[in-house]
């Protein structure tokens, strides 16, 4: 089920209205009923992987805290690591692995073809059992209590607003929070819900609009011009952001009006004025989960500076193979790792160029220069990450390049409309009142951010007087239903991984 | 949090949900009225070009789906046989929002002399699973809640309940639902999109005739292939009895309206109408039933010709004109 479906429209306030009428000790069976019919909208049979993984991790959980000696505990987590990880090569990474060997094959003319799975890649997959994964390396640590009942283990894993896209939760912030008696917190219902109209904004007002633009562009690149291209790419920088902090947004919300509170996922990452902090406030959820189950373990910054970046250069390339089984997302990966070492390596010369250059009175300048890099950077990462193949990919950054020169050369001659800019879907009839729109909103949706980030949350709306508030309430609500896209059921992006 | 507590503040809750709701309501009715009164009957789409017409008399109409529309050039049949015809064909439409078109048709007014109707395998499978965008919701506002729109939308796409309740009940409901067709700035500025004219079909005849061969020899090769192999696996001819009765409802209502009908399937592209002897037996049987004449037109020569096809199913501008050509001496011999 999609957070942006008619169908969530009719079963988030069910759901909710059941949660606060049932008693406390049937809440638990309810929510996991209710997960389980999210989940199996997309396809039901691949309930049955969620739950043996469950069964699987349940167990090792009791077995790991059971144990004293720290050889069997380790193997109880060895055994719940593989079944994940398992689960997750075999319907995720199989094929691509086949599919390279048999490239390679090919390649040295082998007459040797292995066949591919015809499967379907489980909605959410690598979410939950990134999720899942770190329930039982929190008990083999100590930090968490395995936990004894089995219904919430299995909500844990499964708690619809989280399940298909994260944020991926730690057992030490979630787990606990499926035992306390929530009750009808009026702050909670309100703030829930006004993040959940923002999330829903952000995903079907400018995400959904913007992919009417980027997805003619990234599937056919060759038949537009290098000015469609980039701009294409920026649209697709802002539109990766709504789509998934708007999904993000929503889950968080939907949680927290029950009370629940989930993890920040996302914190202004477009302000960020290197690719360190970009890192720290960008699907957060996830950055963390490798910084504490990889990068730590791999010996951090501790084995010395080289190693350190060697450990660094590993997170990012497992990073973008976990978004997904494809060369593009590798080098998407690589790129951030790249981006962070020359940082890292660079950071004091940059310093004194920038302290030289701006000094400390024209630090503000300084930094929105740095922010624009910073967007640049990432907006340029973008293309592995959006494009199908690395051959569009590299036709896409060759011509992201050459676009604006190309564009400006041809004006003299030819007028400032020479190229028309993106080559419309044909369901946006008016190209130039779409722009328009997509300018309002993402300036709006950056001042709104920013004052977040200046004031403390949404306190700040909070603060306005109620004819300013109520204002921005309609506007925002009304913005959904006359500026929406729903024609297409547009999927959330992260959907995929 | 004492119960009290929690009480006051649901209580607080729900009147910030009603002060919302009441606020909301009257503005959203407002919205529909004015979207209402601007778009109905008048978007650029062919379902509501055949709802625009009115008091008109035909000799001939051509009712169905793309086959109809883009296969069969009225203009031709005119001028060959001195009458006046329109192609109420509609993309991927399949017989329930045939019937409504044709219903709400006549209502307007307008006579038919001979109904020709396109009959193929997929108008009699089930449409969601034949068609990608089997039922022009949008196109039908006015008639929410009416018993034939309603029959209709429920035999061709089965929107949910709660949904198509929704669209009747909530207001405003259904021009957010399809606001790509209904865009608020097109609608606020009367900016003449819903006469635009970019649909490309004929706007006095009806038909939309293609340019050119939309697949290469490769595509070609491949999806023959892939069809073959389909159609070896798959011998039968799925038949969803709710539209074969939907097809003779089709036949019924014409003939309330002192129309004669007759069927045809027109030509598809070798191989893919290896299966039009299973069709043709199917739809023998129920135009001698109801006493229709059918003209099995799958295997018509034409078919045999790459360069008069669009794409496997469509027939392009120089086969449409073959083929109207070779379908109009049927007429005239038949007579």
């Amino acid at each position: 089920m999609l957070f942006n479906s008619f169908s969530f429209l009719i079963f988030f306030p069910v759901i909710t209205l059941l949660y606060f009428v049932l008693p406390y000790n049937m809440r638990w069976l309810m929510l996991l009923a209710a997960s389980c019919f999210f989940y199996m909208f997309f396809v039901p049979y691949y309930i049955i992987i969620l739950l043996v993984t469950i069964v699987v991790d349940y167990f090792a959980g009791i077995l790991i805290e059971k144990q004293t000696d720290q050889k069997k505990k380790k193997r109880w987590l060895v055994l719940s690591i593989i079944a994940n990880v398992g689960v997750l090569f075999v319907f995720k990474y199989f094929n691509f692995f086949i599919d390279n060997i048999n490239t390679v094959a090919a390649f040295f003319h082998w007459n040797y073809s292995l066949d591919l799975l015809k499967i379907v890649l489980p909605i959410g997959l690598s979410f939950h059992t990134f999720q899942a994964m770190s329930y039982t390396i929190e008990v083999s640590r100590g930090n968490q209590k395995a936990e004894r009942h089995f219904g919430i283990y299995a909500l844990y894993v499964m708690y619809y607003p989280q399940l298909v896209a994260g944020p991926i939760e730690r057992p030490q912030n979630l787990l606990w929070q499926f035992h306390k008696k929530h009750s009808f917190n009026y702050d909670d219902v309100t703030g829930g819900l006004k993040q959940m109209a923002w999330g829903l904004l952000k995903k079907v007002v400018i995400a959904d609009r913007l992919a009417e633009f980027v997805n003619p562009v990234y599937t056919d690149p060759h038949s537009f011009p290098g000015i469609s291209i980039f701009i294409a790419t920026v649209f697709f920088t802002f539109q990766i952001y709504c789509d998934f902090s708007g999904y993000s947004d929503i889950a968080i919300g939907a949680s927290r009006v029950m009370g629940i509170h989930l993890m920040k996922n996302f914190n202004k990452p477009y302000f960020s004025s290197s690719i360190a902090e970009f890192w720290k406030r960008w699907h957060v959820s996830l950055s963390t989960w490798f910084r504490d189950y990889l990068y730590i373990p791999l010996g951090g910054n501790r084995k010395g500076k080289w190693r350190g970046y060697l450990n660094i250069f590993i997170v990012f390339l497992v990073s973008g193979f976990w978004h997904g089984a494809n060369w593009t997302f590798v080098v998407w990966g690589s790129l951030h790792g790249i981006y962070l070492l020359f940082g890292s390596i660079t950071h004091a010369v940059r310093e004194k160029i920038r302290l030289a250059i701006f000094g400390n009175k024209m630090k503000n300048l300084g930094k929105i220069i740095q922010v624009a890099v910073v967007f640049f950077l990432v907006c340029f990462a973008w293309i592995f990450f959006r494009a199908e193949n690395m051959d569009k990919a590299l036709y896409i950054a060759k011509n992201f390049f050459t676009g604006i020169p190309e564009y400006i050369s041809g004006i003299g001659k030819k007028g400032f409309l020479w190229a028309e800019p993106i080559v419309m879907n044909r369901y946006l009839k008016a190209v130039w009142f779409e722009y328009f729109l997509i300018a309002v909103f993402i300036f709006a949706m950056l001042v709104v951010e920013f004052l977040q980030k200046k004031q403390g949350g949404y306190l700040w709306i909070k603060a306005k007087h109620p004819a300013v508030r109520w204002t921005m309430y309609f506007a925002g609500v009304y913005s959904i239903l006359f500026f929406g896209i729903y024609h297409k059921n547009n999927e959330f992006i992260y959907f995929q991984f | 949090m004492s119960k009290a507590q929690q009480l006051k503040d649901f209580s607080k809750f729900l009147k910030k949900v009603t002060l919302f709701i009441v606020v909301s309501f009257p503005l959203l009715y407002l919205a529909d009225i004015f979207y209402s009164s601007r778009v109905v009957n008048k978007l650029d789409e062919k379902p509501m070009w055949i709802l625009s017409k009115k008091n008109q008399k035909y000799d001939y109409a051509i009712l169905g789906s793309s086959r109809a529309f883009n296969n069969f050039s009225v203009d031709d049949a005119d001028s060959l046989m001195h009458t006046k015809g329109i192609n109420l064909g509609v993309s991927a439409s399949a017989f329930p929002q045939n019937l409504l078109c044709l219903d709400q048709f006549y209502r307007n007014g307008n006579s038919i002399k001979t109904l020709i109707v396109q009959v193929d395998a997929k108008g009699f499978q089930p449409p969601s699973i034949a068609y990608t965008y089997p039922f022009y919701d949008f196109c039908y506002f006015h008639l929410l809640g009416k018993s034939e729109f309603t029959d209709s939308i429920f035999k061709a796409n089965t929107p949910p309940t709660l949904k198509y309740y929704f669209r009747r009940t909530m207001p405003f409901f259904k021009y957010a639902e399809f606001n790509n067709k209904y865009p608020a700035f097109h609608v606020a500025t009367r900016f003449n999109y819903m006469f635009e004219k970019k649909n490309g079909f004929d706007y006095g005849s009806g038909s939309k005739l293609l340019t050119g061969n939309q697949d290469t020899e490769e595509q070609y090769l491949k999806s023959s292939k892939e069809h073959l192999a389909l159609n070896t696996q798959k011998d039968t001819l799925a038949v969803e009895p709710e539209m074969k009765n939907t097809l003779i409802k089709i036949v019924s209502l014409a003939r309330g309206h002192n129309t004669k009908v007759i069927f045809f399937t027109s030509p598809m592209l070798s191989p893919f109408n290896d299966n039009a002897e299973e069709l043709y037996k199917h739809v023998d049987k129920i135009a001698e039933a109801n006493n229709v004449t059918y003209f099995k037109m799958m295997k018509d020569s034409v078919s045999e010709f790459r360069t008069l096809f669009y794409d496997g199913g469509h027939l392009n501008k120089e086969g449409a004109k073959a083929f109207t050509l070779r379908f109009c001496r049927k007429i005239i011999s038949n007579k």
